[in-house]
């Protein structure tokens, strides 16, 4: 090279022409658009209660379960399988550890028929009989729920020591999403007697306790 | 065209090579995370579908089972989040587009993972991670997009379905705001970190350009060292090694073509009138010169008026330039630069340079071209000189020659002359030897001969027998003749052998001359001449040989009495100066017979006398005035004549009042 050649400084990589560029932006934004749609569809579906109980005013005597007339009884229904229950659970835990009056409580899984015994001693069986006064039974065939009236996972009850119902619902604010949701802060505030509670009843995120399907027989 | 200056601008690149290092920098940033997001987004969807398949595999109705929504999820919506923009970053990484992308989709992806684990306050943590992991790109605007989907994400929900983002089932339509401003809180600190980081990354780009330049510069000074050193030595070994001034241009041409990489020079010089410049060589791409070029009249084209102005010309796209010529030429050859020097020596003007380059010169190449042509200027002037010198140096040479055969002449003449004063000397020394033999060999039965005539004679005096008188005389005449004339050959022989010394002593003149005149008197008389002697009042003293200047009188005075009949003889001594040195004159004058003006010429000649038939009449051997001369000469001193036939003649004598001895070997003896 002479010495009075100078240096050539190289160019710096050009943008797609403007037809690509537009492309890219269309593909971009379908991906978008498909990526917002994905979570959508999940929020919805996270977001979507499961059946509500039928919930009677009264502490149903058939159950096998006794209510306590010292203090008020907390009765929740799980299905062993369904993990958006473990969220449920959580709640309890943080009900419990928050309530003044801490109340007496009962967790009953559901055994369906036709499954081996220990199916239902899962992570949330466990989870369940770690929570101090909280006393766990398997419910065979839904039978226990179906005399409190719940469907979906997670249904939790509130009886004062009158045996009258004071609070259904769900104690999680979606499908599985621990956090600050209205069943918590209703029941915490129920059992502290506080004068304000956000809501008597709630929705249920959960699996369905019962089969859809009635003809499958294994519960109800 | 631009006007002729020498001083090329330099081009300064540093700004421009920083802000090429700085976005080369970015770029390499941007690709390299760009490529990184590809591999993590993989990971993400894979972790999210093991995560799911793990965690909630199953969902439940009662006894029966099927797949989970979140597997679903995990799968097909992960993998539309994270394939998308991990193809990007393999296959378009550095684009901003792309950098977007992936920011937005990190951020879906977190959104995904935190339903996939139920909302988990840990969960969150992703999208913080993932904020921090953007600022990889070091550019702040990619926090723009992730930041915007957060909020997208809390106010969509918080609108939809508030429980599951605030915990309430009412929630005002700001609260989203409160969870965006702890993503804007930590985007604060991330811009703040990618406005330094930019800004180090920027200060690193300008050291480096700086740095860069500053060994361009360096190489480039050391590339110019190098053509410099080349090309001037090449034009140094071809100034100074050849001998022949044509292909001496010849090589300085070659040279200038090769420093210009490949351009055209030539070489012109100007004629003996200065009118005229004569193509001498030419050399690089076209050494086929149109005619018009090979004789240029000084003022026409650039090149006649380089040399008419004696001033360089530099032009830069000379294909405006119709004065230069060669237009298409030169755009044929793709040469755009010129440059031409006039050849100067001491404001004299020698020739014209000029080369055609495919580029622009630089100082340095213009500096080095100017100092070529200084050189060349010198060097054409000195092969100038070289011939006037050889020139020189043959006329030189055959002088010498012919000196030299002169001085051979002259050697032998020499030789010739000193083997012939060899033999001089030699005969002379034969001759002083000979002399010096015969003169004791002859004076001694001489002064027998002498003595006996004269006691013969005085006996027959006494006898009383006068008849044999006369024959006795005439021996003892012939005698004392033949022993004169030994004498004087002797003393003769002795001053031209060098051998005649001086015995210098103080003479009382009155006395010598005293002595003199009792000897000489009687001879001087003998013809009734009358002697007068007259003396100077201020002469009475000599330093002088006494023997030599009585000797110089008594021949003077004598030969005066022997020519001189019945007249007068006058001798005066009288003080002379002569060039400032004191002489005493002795002046001997008579009315004797007097000379011709040829025979004074030869009278101080040996064995000469005025006339042959002299000796045959008047006696003397020829020899007395021929040793007045040597003697006066040995003394410091000078003889002369004046004479006129008939009427007499004046010999006079001047020698030192104090005579000084120049050469003193002593007198030999006879």
């Amino acid at each position: 090279m002479p010495p009075y050649a100078c240096a050539q400084v190289p160019a710096a990589q050009p943008e797609a022409s403007n037809p690509r560029r537009w492309l890219w932006a269309v593909v971009t934004i379908v991906w978008f658009s498909a990526a917002a749609a994905g979570l959508w569809v999940l929020w919805a579906y996270e977001n979507q209660p499961g059946a509500s109980a039928h919930a009677l005013p009264q502490w149903p005597a058939g159950s096998g379960l006794t209510y306590d007339t010292q203090r008020p009884t907390l009765v929740m229904l799980v299905h062993p399988q369904c993990v958006c229950s473990r969220a449920s659970l959580a709640e309890l835990a943080e009900i419990l550890a928050r309530a003044r009056t801490r109340p007496k409580t009962y967790v009953l899984f559901l055994k369906p028929r036709g499954f081996a015994d220990g199916w239902e001693k899962t992570d949330t069986w466990r989870a369940a009989a770690a929570l101090p006064d909280v006393t766990v039974v398997r419910d065979d065939e839904g039978a226990t729920a179906e005399h409190f009236g719940a469907v979906t996972s997670g249904q939790t009850f509130l009886y004062d020591s009158s045996g009258g119902l004071a609070f259904t619902g769900g104690i999680t604010g979606s499908r599985g999403h621990a956090g600050d949701n209205a069943g918590r802060a209703s029941v915490v505030a129920l059992l502290n007697r506080q004068p304000s509670v956000p809501a008597a009843a709630t929705s249920v995120f959960g699996c369905s306790l019962f089969d859809a399907d009635p003809g499958r027989g294994s519960t109800r | 065209m631009r006007s002729p200056h020498l001083d090329p601008a330099p081009i300064d690149v540093s700004a421009a090579r920083a802000d090429d290092l700085f976005a080369q920098y970015k770029q390499d940033i941007y690709r390299h995370t760009d490529r990184l997001f590809a591999g993590l987004m993989a990971v993400q969807w894979v972790a999210g579908i093991v995560f799911a398949l793990w965690v909630s595999p199953l969902a439940w109705e009662g006894s029966a089972s099927r797949t989970h929504l979140h597997v679903w999820a995990a799968v097909v919506l992960g993998g539309i989040i994270c394939l998308f923009p991990a193809l990007l970053g393999l296959f378009r990484p550095g684009l901003k587009s792309t950098r977007y992308t992936i920011a937005t989709a990190q951020m879906l992806m977190g959104g995904l993972l935190i339903h996939l684990t139920g909302g988990r306050i840990e969960t969150h943590f992703h999208v913080f991670g993932s904020l921090a992991f953007l600022t990889f790109y070091r550019d702040w605007r990619v926090l723009v997009p992730a930041t915007v989907v957060v909020a997208l994400d809390h106010l969509l929900r918080g609108i939809f379905w508030p429980q599951s983002v605030y915990g309430v089932l009412v929630a005002s339509q700001w609260r989203w705001l409160e969870h965006a401003a702890w993503v804007i809180f930590e985007d604060i600190f991330l811009v703040v970190s990618c406005l330094r980081s930019g800004a180090e990354m920027r200060q690193r780009a300008d050291r480096t350009a700086a740095l860069e330049q500053e060994v361009r510069i360096r190489q480039e000074a050391e590339t110019d060292a190098r053509n410099t050193a080349s090309l001037t030595g090449a034009v140094g070994l071809a100034l100074t090694h050849d001998t022949e001034k044509r292909i001496m241009l010849q090589k300085c041409a070659d040279a200038l073509a090769e420093h210009v990489s490949g351009g055209f020079a030539a070489i012109w010089t100007v004629d003996a009138d200065g009118q005229m410049l004569e193509l001498q060589a030419t050399a690089g791409v076209d050494t086929d010169v149109d005619a018009a070029y090979h004789r240029v009249p000084v003022g026409r084209f650039a090149i006649g008026a380089i040399a008419r102005d004696r001033k360089p010309q530099l032009t830069v796209g000379f294909s405006v330039d119709a004065q230069i010529g060669g237009e298409e030429w030169a755009l044929r050859r793709g040469l755009a630069a010129f440059a031409g020097y006039p050849l100067l020596l001491d404001s004299k003007l020698i020739g014209v340079m000029a080369i055609f380059a495919r580029r622009e010169f630089t100082a340095s190449a213009v500096g080095t071209m100017a100092a070529v042509a200084d050189g060349m200027a010198v060097g054409i002037d000195r092969k100038r000189s070289e011939g006037e010198l050889a020139r020189y140096t043959r006329d030189l040479e055959h002088a010498h020659e012919t000196q030299r055969e002169n001085t051979e002449q002259l050697s032998t003449l020499v030789d010739e002359l000193r083997r012939t004063q060899q033999q001089a000397e030699a005969a002379t020394r034969a001759k002083s030897d000979f002399l010096a033999s015969m003169s004791h060999e002859l004076r001694t039965p001489l002064n027998a001969i002498i003595l006996y005539s004269e006691l013969l004679q005085e006996e027959a005096e006494d006898h009383r027998e006068p008849a044999s008188i006369p024959d006795l005389q005439r021996i003892q005449s012939a005698g004392k003749h033949l022993l004169d004339l030994i004498n004087g050959i002797l003393d003769l022989s002795k001053i031209e052998a060098g051998k005649m010394g001086l015995s210098l002593e103080d003479i009382e003149i009155r006395s010598m001359l005293d002595e003199l005149l009792d000897t000489v008197g009687p001879l001087v008389q003998k013809n009734d001449n009358i002697l007068t002697v007259s003396v100077a009042g201020d002469v009475s003293r000599m330093h002088a040989d006494l023997m030599k200047t009585r000797q110089i009188l008594l021949n003077l005075l004598t030969n005066a009495g022997k020519f001189t009949r019945d007249g007068k003889i006058q001798l005066e001594v009288s003080r002379r100066v002569v060039d400032g040195v004191p002489n005493v004159e002795f002046s001997v004058t008579d009315t004797g017979l007097g000379m011709t003006a040829e025979q004074t010429g030869k009278v101080f000649e040996p064995f000469t006398q005025a006339d042959v038939t002299t000796t045959r009449k008047y006696g003397g051997t020829g020899l007395g005035l021929a040793i007045v001369s040597r003697f006066c000469q040995l003394m410091g001193g000078t003889v002369s004549v004046e004479s006129r036939p008939g009427e007499g003649s004046c010999f006079t004598v001047r020698l030192p009042l104090t005579v000084v001895e120049t050469s003193a070997e002593p007198e030999v003896a006879a």
